[in-house]
């Protein structure tokens, strides 16, 4: 859809009568407004705007604040909601609706530093100029619970039942039927988005579910996840479940993470593999992710929660390593044939903001492609529970992976400063709020339960 | 552990109330009597705050002054304390009948004198001059009396803080956000928004440090 007039008779012939603008912010946040019809048209236009406040609170709502907002915010001002036409679907479970996903810019239409939508595009762009595209196939982890969330409310999100009973094996087919009848009415509801699934599973937890999307471009992906998160909540409310993408605490073992997969094609070709072999196009991704990993680390593991789930063995990364087929290091890269090469990012967990976490990652690629970086030697054996100096480690904690960006000048330079301050300011606030207002490093709180089991 | 002072360490990626800490303990040493008091007092304090759900443990050695979170099994006082500061509550120290001299020691190290709000001022420009954002300049006033300090460039405008001496002195030390202060009506304002973002940034590295900051 290239013209306003074209999205009009659309409108009409699919006959909405209101356009869901939806937009994620740093945090993760989908936020937006239901417009109607015409006003939608008219924001095609011109966009429509909204308090800089979408930038401004954090996962509790209140006021974030610290560090240098930049000149787009004032006294509470005006920053812009702008629709991607291309995005525009009809909602087929939300009759008369219709959903676009937008872009946030100042008041004359300049990307604002902390849109991760716009920061991922930029990255897109920045591989592009070097003749890259990226295909992007994530997996999603979450937990889906047999309370409706009025009840997890109540209950403070604490003694819940996991949906499908509670055997700890992954790809379980005999979980109870309640789960696959959740799941079920998901998977059709992504079709009805036009979002290309490929399988879900069963994953290790109770009630814990693993769901695989078809691979496609970066922001194509993200935006792709961004309307399957929000479609398992609404699927949830629609049957009385609870869903929650929190990285660790609800299962006291587990936690739950975002893999990424990714290929690099070039001329149609996937550059990771030539002759014969994996490529040097891969070396230097691998060795830019490596080495840009300690500060790109916030971005794929945003919150104080996502770290809890970096515990040796039980299978999310803890190391910054790389090796072919192996999952317990960071990188795991797959190169028995063209058709399949490709990296799997380990390292992003389930509360992640996949605009972001992309964003990080491409960037660590061109890192290394520009540079021409060689990586470590590839892990051999099992890369958790390590003696020391063995492999260096993962930033342990939000606070430690905060400073690590602070101290990246080649990974900010590519991702750009404003957006880099922005993201680190909004991290330390996250940080001190977490330890001031309830948090407790050794325990799960009711604080950290209400903060993210609904928002992240 | 990683060590802060000569004396003092704390844990790796300690949390806020283990660097407020060790900043007003390095702070609190540089008072001779205080000094003079840690050489001759051994053992395991706890630090509970009254208002948030933050707590740690001192451990007093022989060459070393420990700053870990959370209170330890076997702390030999544990004192409960306001740590935003404010408001003439007294610490509450148990365990001070069994160990008179480690309970006074936490009971100055909780309860530090407050600095003369233009000493507290000067260190909170010299903070926030360097942050970006920061604003050209600061103007306080000091409500009770009438007096005024300026930081910062002449002529551009400034940011203004205005409050009483010990509200004043309670941001500045950064015990509570400029933020904080003028929502509850501690201090009034006169500056933007994002400088307020910036001024209560100042604050957080006075007390907590920044990011990856070092106690």
């Amino acid at each position: 859809m290239d013209d306003s007039g074209s999205v009009s008779d659309w409108l009409s012939a699919n006959d909405v009568t209101g356009v869901r603008m939806v937009a994620t912010n740093h945090d993760g946040l989908v936020l937006g407004k239901h417009m109607s019809p015409a006003k939608f048209l008219s924001a095609l236009e011109s966009g429509s705007p909204l308090a800089d406040t979408a930038f401004g609170v954090d996962l509790s709502g209140e006021v974030a604040l610290g560090w240098d907002w930049g000149r787009w915010r004032g006294e509470v001002a005006d920053i812009v909601l702008v629709p991607d036409a291309s995005t525009l679907i009809v909602d087929p479970n939300l009759d008369g609706w219709a959903s676009v996903i937008c872009d946030f810019t100042d008041v004359d239409g300049n990307p604002l530093p902390p849109c991760c939508r716009g920061l991922l595009k930029r990255m897109e762009a920045r591989l592009g100029e070097r003749g890259y595209t990226a295909a992007v196939a994530p997996e999603i982890e979450f937990m889906v619970f047999e309370q409706p969330i009025q009840e997890a409310r109540a209950q403070r999100y604490r003694e819940l039942v996991p949906l499908g009973g509670s055997g700890r094996i992954t790809y379980l087919m005999t979980r109870s039927r309640d789960l696959s009848v959740f799941m079920d009415a998901v998977v059709r509801r992504l079709d009805g988005l036009g979002i290309p699934w490929e399988y879900w599973s069963s994953e290790t937890a109770p009630g814990q579910v693993e769901i695989n999307l078809a691979p496609t471009g970066p922001l194509a992906s993200a935006d792709h996840v961004a309307r399957t998160k929000l479609a398992l909540r609404e699927v949830a409310a629609e049957q009385g479940r609870s869903v929650t993408f929190m990285a660790y605490g609800i299962d006291e073992h587990l936690g739950g993470g975002m893999h990424v997969n990714l290929s690099l094609i070039r001329d149609g070709d996937n550059a990771f593999y030539g002759d014969g072999e994996r490529s040097e196009t891969l070396r230097h991704w691998v060795a830019g992710l490596l080495e840009t990993l300690p500060g790109a680390m916030s971005l794929m593991s945003p919150t104080v929660n996502s770290y809890r789930r970096l515990v040796d063995i039980t299978g999310p990364p803890t190391t910054v390593t790389w090796g072919e087929d192996n999952k317990s290091v960071a990188v795991r890269t797959v190169t028995r044939d063209p058709g399949s090469s490709r990296i799997e990012h380990r390292v992003p967990s389930g509360d992640c903001n996949l605009y972001l976490a992309l964003a990080a990652i491409l960037a660590g690629g061109i890192v290394g492609l520009e540079d021409e970086a060689e990586p470590p030697p590839e892990f051999e054996g099992m890369a958790w529970a390590l003696p020391p100096g063995t492999a260096p480690k993962l930033p342990h904690s939000l606070h430690a992976a905060t400073g690590a960006l602070a101290a990246d000048d080649r990974l900010t330079e590519v991702l750009g400063r404003e957006a880099v301050s922005y993201w680190l300011g909004s991290r330390e606030w996250e940080w001190i709020v977490f330890h001031t207002h309830g948090g407790d490093p050794d325990a799960i709180t009711d604080f950290e339960l209400q903060r993210y089991f609904e928002h992240v | 552990m990683r060590r802060v002072t000569a004396l003092i360490e704390v844990e790796e990626d300690a949390p806020p109330i283990v660097s407020a800490i060790a900043r007003d303990l390095a702070a609190c040493l540089d008072e001779p009597s205080f000094a003079a008091q840690t050489e001759h007092v051994r053992g395991v304090v706890g630090v509970r705050s009254a208002d948030t759900p933050e707590a740690a443990t001192i451990r007093i050695g022989e060459d070393a002054v420990s700053i870990v979170h959370g209170v330890a099994d076997d702390a030999d006082v544990v004192a409960t304390t306001r740590l935003a500061g404010g408001g003439d509550t007294e610490p509450r120290i148990e365990g001070s009948c069994e160990y008179p001299k480690l309970a006074e020691w936490v009971a100055r190290l909780v309860d530090p004198p407050t600095p003369p709000w233009p000493e507290a001022a000067e260190r909170f420009w010299s903070v926030l001059c360097g942050m970006p954002g920061a604003p050209r300049a600061l103007r306080v006033v000091d409500v009770d009396s009438g007096e005024e300090r300026r930081f910062g460039a002449d002529g551009d405008s400034a940011c203004e803080i205005h409050g009483a001496p010990e509200g004043l002195a309670t941001v500045f030390m950064g015990r509570a956000s400029v933020m904080e202060a003028a929502y509850d009506g501690t201090v009034l304002v006169r500056c933007s928004f994002p400088d307020l973002s910036v001024l209560s940034g100042a604050g957080f590295r006075i007390r907590h440090g920044g990011a990856g900051a070092d106690g």
